[in-house]
């Protein structure tokens, strides 16, 4: 009676394929479905924040920019880790992306993004505007200076994306 | 107990120094990177002044056998320059121009209780862990790979 059912049984292959693209359905559904609503809430988000279509249309090109780039590295930690972890931190992250965008133009979510930035490139380059930019020029270390410039220019190229760009065109 | 003074007198130095050149505003930071705007260069005397006040110090520290209060001189820190470094220091500028802290002076500011730079400071230190957290983890992977991989 409970025979041992094998893929190329006619009823069990018709069935698991059934199962096999009404799952795949749900899980594009689901996943897809979460990214594609935002268009929805975007004319609320740019009413509402008062920003100008130009500045929100380069946060979503930036939005889908980071997606593609993101893609190969989430695949290589689904391969190592299982879908389970970076799905479950995946929605995580994106629930905090979308909870800091809510705050965006607000002081708090400002000074919590820059001072992850700061704190995540402090520690990858090991140092800052004292260590590199104050102990190891003074030393004239090749390292610290390259450092030296490298964030002078990032700094200078944010202030004027800041002020130039985004405040001009709001 | 000496060297723990030497400590205190050091960071009190070292604040002190940032308060009094007006380091520790953040609108006195953006101004100095602002260069397109109107452009404030107090910053690049500052950092000059403390190039210059370094170097003379530590020319005069060479020729000592030992330091005052240390048993001994860092040896000389790495000279390769990586995409790390590069990287690193990119994404510090970017942070650093959004909103005009870098740490010492975030740190500092943080003693005025001003709830902006405190969460400034909060994110930063949290992310001082999770990297190196994560670093570690990264080193002791890629030597367990190396050792059995041969």
């Amino acid at each position: 009676m409970n025979a041992p059912r094998t893929p190329d049984s006619g009823v069990s292959l018709h069935r698991s394929l059934a199962v096999l693209v009404g799952s795949a359905c749900a899980i594009s559904l689901i996943t897809f479905g979460l990214r594609s609503i935002f268009g929805l809430f975007t004319d609320p988000v740019v009413q509402g924040q008062g920003w100008s279509r130009e500045v929100f249309a380069l946060a979503i090109a930036i939005q889908n920019l980071f997606w593609g780039i993101g893609q190969p590295f989430a695949g290589a930690l689904v391969d190592r880790f299982g879908p389970v972890r970076p799905l479950a931190v995946g929605g995580v992250l994106s629930a905090l992306g979308i909870a800091v965008m809510a705050v965006a133009p607000s002081p708090l979510g400002l000074q919590l993004s820059a001072g992850a930035l700061v704190g995540l490139g402090t520690t990858l380059a090991n140092g800052c505007t004292s260590g590199h930019g104050v102990c190891g020029v003074a030393r004239l270390s090749k390292r610290s200076i390259v450092a030296t410039v490298s964030f002078m220019g990032a700094g200078m190229a944010a202030v004027y994306l800041v002020r130039r760009l985004m405040e001009a065109s709001s | 107990v000496k060297n723990h003074l030497s400590h205190f007198v050091a960071g009190f130095l070292f604040a002190g120094g940032l308060a009094i050149s007006g380091m520790t505003d953040p609108t006195r930071v953006l101004a100095f990177l602002d260069v397109t705007g109107d452009w404030d260069p107090s910053l690049a005397l500052v950092m000059g002044g403390a190039v210059g006040v370094y170097a003379a110090i530590r020319a005069f520290a060479k020729r000592m056998e030992r330091p005052l209060v240390a048993e001994g001189f860092s040896p000389p820190p790495a000279q390769t320059i990586d995409g790390r470094l590069v990287t690193g220091a990119l994404i510090f500028g970017v942070g650093w121009g959004l909103a005009g802290y870098c740490p010492g002076p975030a740190l500092v500011s943080s003693a005025t209780g001003g709830s902006q730079v405190l969460w400034f400071t909060l994110a930063m230190i949290a992310t001082f862990a999770v990297t190196r957290i994560w670093d570690g983890r990264v080193k002791r992977s890629a030597s367990r790979t190396s050792s059995t991989g041969g």
